[in-house]
């Protein structure tokens, strides 16, 4: 039975200016987080997304509605419980000169350490322990200001794991950094989730990688009601072709990515399996062709499999060419297409 | 928390050799030399003393070398706070306006006093350097109310920054203003006070800004915990349970009071809070302030004596004005810093 750790009733967000006046930017948001899932936000720019994580975390005042944690109120918790129930990491890089990633890890005790701040024997075990399941115990004298962005976000999440907090709350903490640190880290904490049973929670814009990772998907846009689910089941309903629509760009619910709106679609036939077949015909997509299998008066390309790439091109006339690369087979392409046009030109 | 501590004791033990060596310094050389055994012998075996040395010993040089120390400190530890607190590698007492603040009121004193009542305030004497050490603190104090005032309400410590910075112009501007419209005299006195002096303070005095920088020093030393927190920036620190607002009201009320009555006992002491914070942190190489503390304490103390020794120079007879020596110490100091890379410095 999953145990609910956060939920929301009939929360409502926005922000309170000055003049009194309130901007209302969601209502009715009703979502659920369990113990061990790992949820990710999405949503483009402006949508709202940091404005609903601070109000789950309760930097801002809801306009409307309750947030719960473990079924109480998050406005009966004192400053220093909610530390003890939420570590949260930014965007934001913190590079502290001449402070060392244990020193930085250590800080997330602070709402458990005395008035000094000193660490007990617990700390000390807790906060390598932090460093281990993140994978940087070996660094741990290392300073910070010798990190990589994606090695200081791993410490930032160290630190958030010696908070020892049930929820531990991610604003964009994969924006900025390369492609495989992104994947590492949300790799990290989707393992972090199951191990320690933890609900985590991030808003990101990595699109591909929260449908391979994400128990479950936030949705949240401008104007529209927050969606949440299974990825799969937003695939499959749609509701992430809705999201995302824009000009131009559409959701692929065939492969999970966005596609370029292509005009002038061509057809050509193309024979082959495996690996080699699939990046063919990416290359193929990209340049504005569709692939079949079917017969036609087009070009044809037939992949061979005898252990080394050679790609056969043959045109309806009869014409055959071999290629080792796609880069090659992709310029006769192009050239025959030229010579078509201006023949018909003439 | 496992800060790397037995290193740094190691150079926090330097830090208090050099800062003996250059207390025994301070009390030997000036315009009369006093060997090192008379100085033994005035504090060990008096009756056998010399009347001249102990007299010099007693009446300037204890007094002078304790405010140097005491100064220094509390103005390196108040940088130290305030460029942790600000995020800012340029903080220091005066950017909040508060050395302005003690100016403005030291120029009221000095300027106003003597186009009304018809007297060169430079005759008044004793009771005058009195005067200018309360209107100093009182000018000091108000500006600091102001400031806090504004903490309490205003969420953004860029914001705070700018405010302060603000102040000390308009204060500033004030301050020129009241030189335009006065006699060259007055002016002339004003401008020795900006140059800043340890030698002002009488042992009397002694007694009231001993307690009081203490008081300061011991207040910076409960701060060890909210200042490594506040490392982090305010998000960061209000996630791990700080009380953001209520720290910065302590940091800049702590800031205050020692920057008030440092610059009302010795007038506006540039650089030393800009400076100490960066050379400690580079010998110290810590970002932890229970070291760093205690750490600017002891050189805020050393760069301060060695500034009043450098001022009695050239040939320990006459003074230089405290405030160049500082500067010229200083400035090469601040300029080391922005040249070190990038990352050594607040990014």
């Amino acid at each position: 039975m999953k145990t609910e750790i956060l939920k929301t009733n009939n929360l409502s967000i926005g922000f309170k200016n000055r003049l009194s006046s309130s901007v209302l930017l969601h209502s009715n948001i009703n979502v659920k987080m369990f113990k061990g899932e790992f949820v990710c936000l999405l949503g483009p720019n402006g949508a709202g997304k940091s404005t609903l994580l601070k109000t789950l975390t309760g930097y801002i005042p809801p306009i409307n509605g309750n947030t719960f944690i473990n079924n109480k109120n998050i406005s009966e918790y004192s400053k220093r419980e909610l530390s003890k129930t939420f570590s949260i990491v930014f965007t934001e890089k913190i590079r502290i000169p001449n402070m060392t990633i244990l020193e930085m890890v250590s800080l997330g005790r602070s709402p458990y350490t005395g008035f000094l701040g000193q660490l007990k024997d617990n700390d000390h075990h807790i906060v390598s322990e932090s460093l281990k399941l993140v994978g940087i115990f070996n660094l741990k004298n290392n300073f910070l200001h010798n990190l990589s962005d994606g090695e200081l976000q791993k410490v930032m999440i160290a630190k958030a794991m010696a908070q020892n907090t049930p929820v531990i709350i991610l604003d964009e903490p994969t924006a900025f950094l390369d492609l495989p640190s992104r994947i590492e880290i949300m790799r990290l904490l989707r393992n972090l989730a199951k191990e320690k049973n933890k609900g985590i929670l991030l808003s990101t814009h990595d699109l591909d990688l929260a449908l391979q990772m994400a128990d479950r998907i936030w949705l949240l846009d401008k104007n529209k009601q927050l969606t949440a689910g299974t990825p799969e089941d937003l695939v499959l309903n749609n509701q992430f072709r809705h999201f995302f629509e824009k000009e131009g760009v559409l959701f692929d619910n065939e492969s999970g990515a966005f596609k370029m709106h292509q005009n002038n679609i061509k057809s050509i036939r193309l024979i082959g399996k495996g690996i080699e077949y699939k990046w063919v015909k990416r290359a193929l997509n990209r340049n504005g062709y569709n692939t079949t299998p079917e017969k036609g008066n087009y070009l044809n390309i037939e992949i061979t499999s005898n252990g080394h790439r050679e790609y056969l091109l043959s045109h309806p006339s009869g014409s055959e060419l071999r290629f080792q690369s796609i880069e090659d087979l992709l310029k006769e392409i192009k050239n025959i297409e030229n010579k078509k046009t201006t023949s018909h030109h003439n | 928390m496992k800060w790397k501590f037995k290193s740094k004791i190691w150079s926090i033990t330097l830090l208090i050799s050099i800062l003996t060596i250059l207390v025994i310094m301070n009390l030997a050389f000036g315009s009369v030399i006093i060997p090192i055994s008379e100085i033994l012998d005035i504090f060990f075996s008096p009756e056998t003393a010399k009347v001249n040395y102990t007299n010099i010993l007693f009446k300037t040089r204890l007094p002078q070398t304790i405010t140097a120390m005491l100064a220094g400190s509390g103005l390196a530890v108040s940088g130290l706070q305030l460029q942790t607190l600000f995020r800012n590698p340029l903080a220091d007492p005066s950017i909040l306006g508060i050395s302005s603040g003690s100016g403005l009121g030291v120029a009221i004193v000095i300027m106003l006093t003597g186009s009304i009542s018809g007297f060169l305030y430079s005759s008044f004497g004793f009771i005058g350097q009195l005067t200018i050490t309360i209107a100093a603190f009182t000018g000091a104090s108000l500006v600091l109310l102001i400031i806090l005032n504004f903490a309490r309400k205003i969420n953004s410590n860029a914001v705070l920054l700018i405010i302060g910075i603000m102040i000390g112009y308009a204060a500033g501007a004030c301050i020129d203003i009241l030189k335009f419209f006065s006699p060259k005299e007055e002016v002339y006195a004003f401008i020795i006070w900006g140059m800043g002096s340890f030698s002002n303070v009488s042992v009397n005095q002694l007694s009231f800004f001993i307690p009081v920088i203490f008081i300061g020093l011991f207040w910076s030393l409960l701060m060890i915990k909210p200042l490594n927190i506040m490392y982090l920036g305010d998000n960061y620190s209000s996630n791990l349970g700080l009380n953001v607002k209520l720290t910065r009201i302590l940091i800049l009320a702590n800031t205050g009071l020692l920057t008030a009555v440092i610059a009302a006992y010795c007038g506006p002491i540039a650089f030393i809070g800009l400076a100490v914070p960066h050379l400690t942190r580079g010998l110290l190489k810590s970002s932890n302030h229970g070291v760093l503390i205690p750490g600017v304490i002891f050189a805020g103390a050393s760069l301060s004596l060695i500034c009043n020794l450098a001022s009695r120079m050239p040939a320990f007879d006459g003074t230089l004005p405290l405030n160049s020596v500082t500067s010229i110490i200083g400035a090469p100091v601040v300029i080391w810093v922005l040249l070190r890379k990038n990352k050594e410095v607040f990014s």
